[in-house]
């Protein structure tokens, strides 16, 4: 009889390396380890500074704002309050670094460092925009993976959970099964090497010209995209993250000059707002549900999009669990190599429903709210449909894009015409034309979103996640087993993921801010001295005097930063 | 030792416990109805079936009720929840007889097995019997196919009329329906308490007050 794995003991001792820790998912990750693991060994973070021509954070520094004032890391404030610096210093170090750089921009002496004591590595860093720079999505979404499993390598003995996604299947609709694919979502032949050199070389762009030009760039993206969608992926971000998994596949097992890496890949579907921890409803930047829930409270009225096609959510913190419990699955030597993080084949909930359930928070919303009766009867009144995408419904954005200009043309003509309506001219015609750009951004964002939400209908198997909790202690299976099949959709939906995402996530889309907490008051000066990068222990072998800040800066760590607001949705909105 | 016999008081929700609330509840859910020209048809089924209801004899009253939930047609299970828990936060709770929850209270203090009765669908009217500590809730039932409301009531249709459904409830608890109590307030409410041992007319409408002057019945205001 195997004896069940108990995560906390599994976990206690041993040292993680982490990428991605500033981003929503890794905060969790990490955040969740601590409070839930206290006797794990130690968090080796990768932190990228941040260096722009006005600014200059250290990666400690970045880390320390993350850990004073995150609302992701408030239930560790509060449970360990003053000792809450002790706890951070005992157990993360910060490595300054980047994953598009080789061996993730880490010094020669901090690779031999680390060597010895890592046990797990777990990229989680990436770039999540739907239509990025080429450049961009290859350097950090497929460069950076093999980056990262190459310094993997160079460990003595660390395995490696690469975070993927499972929309890397593209568009290929049907019930999609745990492993990796072998040909394109269109069914060609993949040579992942080849594959490769096509998308450097889209990255690159074309010699002579200026690459930086923001002309040159829009067309590089939608380049991007055309070729994406040439191998039956929806966009940039899928294509780049499915290369990463066959290069990875390939190259974990060789036997080169490196060290065969035992491999397993997570695959999150659609990571929105906690349910539980760190605190219900918890979001950060602009995911998936966000701009469509915006979009929805908003006047718009006909949504293109299929009722019946399945949208897989999981709760960010249902992930971080999974994922925790995968690492000790991967340590007790029991891990499958491929883990879909879903809803959709056990628990399914669809567009249809999405919509529905975004009307009536929105009702409910509204009936809390102080606006005026009017307006607020108003917008209660039209509730969004799902229509069809390729027919011209009234309310069609493009519709009403001619509508606009055809109404600015009229104007024009007759203030030309009239002399007393040239005054209003002006005005009218910054309104239609801002009516214009505002339409043209919603049209964007919704073929951004079409295969997602009307064109592919995909459900996850996600029966390596489930068989996870037979493995586990009872202990574990409470704390870390699969959560994702007693998500009661109404309650999430209206009652948790609606006001995070109107607290945590649409502010951004109003360019307005989200609030972070307050520097807590037991936080001295000395304490945040504590908070960042700990000394190095001495190691049995020598090692030459080094400056360990120094050391851990990467050699030409780029000058722009990763935004946590994707570029691409960004500028639509 | 022969245990107590059961004995059951039956309350009518509308009425009895709840004053008529402001809006009705089948009008509150086909104004919220997703699709736009749902709202402005379905109205007209539910002024034909408050005309059916005043004007028509005590029997016609369950097609009235039927009528009215009828416009609740491809309405979504999480659209009822959602409005029926509007409704109870706006509508219900405001509208809670103190006379009515009193008597609720001295039934269930005498031990009584308390049901309430109400025309209404059981969505909205569960969370009122949790709250003031009913055993039992008899209501409409609105039929679900793939979570999506037909808008035909499932037998049996509490409307007035004969309370068969009232005298198979008392055979299932055991309890004698001749020394059962029934507190109702409108004239549809009549058979239900004429059938029972104890019947009380609480804030009776002018028909009922009618009934139980002539039956001698108490009638309980406040």
């Amino acid at each position: 009889m195997t004896t069940p794995i108990s995560v906390a003991q599994t976990l206690a001792g041993r040292e993680l390396f982490i990428t991605g820790t500033s981003g929503f998912l890794g905060k969790v990750l990490i955040a969740h380890l601590l409070h839930e693991v206290p006797d794990i060994g130690k968090l080796h973070l990768l932190v990228r500074p941040t260096k722009t021509r006005k600014l200059s954070v250290s990666g400690a520094d970045r880390f320390k704002k993350i850990a004073l004032q995150s609302p992701c890391f408030r239930p560790l404030r509060d449970r360990y309050g003053a000792g809450f610096e002790r706890l951070i210093s005992d157990k993360i170090i910060i490595w300054e670094g980047d994953v598009t750089e080789p061996d993730c921009g880490l010094a020669e002496a901090v690779v031999q460092r680390l060597g010895p004591v890592i046990d797990v590595v777990v990229h989680v860093a990436g770039l999540t925009d739907f239509e990025p720079d080429p450049k961009k999505a290859l350097e950090a979404n497929t460069l950076g993976a093999t980056h990262v499993l190459e310094l993997t390598s160079r460990l003595e003995r660390a395995m490696l959970l690469h975070t993927s996604t499972c929309y890397v299947v593209g568009q290929k609709s049907g019930h999609i099964l745990e492993q990796v694919a072998t040909t394109t979502p269109n069914g060609k032949a993949i040579d992942p090497e080849v594959e490769l050199a096509a998308f450097e070389a889209l990255a690159k762009g074309e010699a002579g010209v200026d690459q930086r030009d923001p002309a040159v760039k829009i067309e590089r993206a939608k380049a991007a995209t055309a070729h994406a969608r040439s191998r039956g992926f929806p966009n940039t971000y899928t294509y780049s993250k499915a290369l990463a998994e066959l290069l990875l596949t390939k190259k974990a097992p060789l036997n080169g000059t490196r060290r065969p890496v035992p491999l397993t890949i997570v695959r999150p579907a659609i990571i929105e707002c906690a349910e539980t921890f760190p605190f219900e409803g918890w979001n950060e930047g602009i995911n998936t549900t966000g701009p469509l829930l915006w979009l929805i409270k908003s006047w718009f009225r006909h949504l293109p999009s299929k009722g019946d096609v399945r949208f897989d959510v999981v709760p960010v913190d249902t992930c971080s669990r999974a994922m925790i419990g995968i690492i000790a699955a991967m340590l007790a030597g029991k891990a499958q190599p491929v883990y879909q993080v879903g809803t959709s084949s056990t628990n399914p909930f669809t567009v249809g429903r999405a919509i529905e359930l975004s009307n009536l928070a929105v009702r409910k919303d509204l009936g809390a709210t102080n606006k005026k009766p009017l307006e607020r009867w108003g917008q209660r009144f039209f509730d969004t449909v799902a229509v069809g995408a390729d027919e011209d419904h009234t309310f069609a954005p493009n519709r009403l894009r001619r509508l606009a200009r055809d109404l600015k043309s009229l104007v024009g003509s007759a203030a030309g015409a009239i002399p007393a309506l040239r005054k209003g001219k002006d005005s009218a015609d910054i309104f239609l034309d801002d009516m214009d750009k505002s339409l043209g951004r919603v049209q964007r964002m919704l073929d951004l979103y079409r295969p997602f939400i009307h064109d592919n209908n995909w459900s996850f198997d996600n029966r390596n996640v489930r068989a996870l909790d037979a493995l586990m202690d009872d202990d574990s299976r409470a704390r870390f087993g699969w959560a994702g099949d007693r998500i009661d959709w109404r309650k999430y939906w209206i009652d948790v993921l609606y006001p995070g995402l109107a607290t945590w996530s649409m502010p951004l889309l109003e360019n307005r801010e989200v609030p972070i907490d307050a520097v807590p008051a037991w936080a001295s000066p000395a304490g945040l001295a504590v908070c960042g990068v700990a000394q190095l222990p001495p190691t049995p072998r020598e090692l030459p005097s080094i400056d360990p800040v120094k050391t851990m800066l990467a050699d030409d760590a780029p000058a722009a930063t990763l935004d946590l607001v994707p570029e691409s949705l960004g500028a639509t909105l | 030792m022969t245990a107590d016999p059961v004995r059951v008081a039956f309350f009518k929700v509308e009425g009895a416990l709840l004053r008529p609330p402001t809006v009705p509840p089948a009008a509150w859910f086909v104004m919220a109805h997703r699709e736009m020209k749902a709202r402005v048809t379905r109205l007209g089924g539910l002024v034909a079936a408050l005309g059916l209801q005043v004007a028509s004899p005590l029997g016609e009253r369950k097609v009235a009720t039927k009528l009215a939930w009828a416009g609740l047609r491809n309405m979504s299970d999480d659209r009822l929840a959602v409005l029926a828990e509007e409704y109870d936060e706006r509508q219900i709770q405001p509208a809670l007889r103190t006379a009515g929850s009193e008597q609720v209270l001295r039934a269930k203090q005498d031990g009584f097995v308390v049901v309430l009765v109400s025309e209404w669908l059981d969505v909205l009217v569960q969370p009122l019997a949790k709250r003031v500590g009913a055993d039992r809730l008899v209501s409409n039932r609105m039929e679900m196919v793939d979570h999506s409301a037909t808008g035909r009531l499932l037998d049996p249709v509490i409307g007035s009329g004969a309370a068969t459904w009232a005298r198979d409830l008392c055979v299932e608890l055991g309890a004698d329906i001749g020394k059962a109590r029934a507190y109702g307030a409108s004239g549809g409410d009549a058979l239900l308490l004429s059938a029972v041992g104890e019947p009380c007319a609480l804030h009776p409408d002018w028909r009922l007050r009618r009934i139980a002057r002539d039956a001698d019945w108490p009638i309980v205001e406040r």
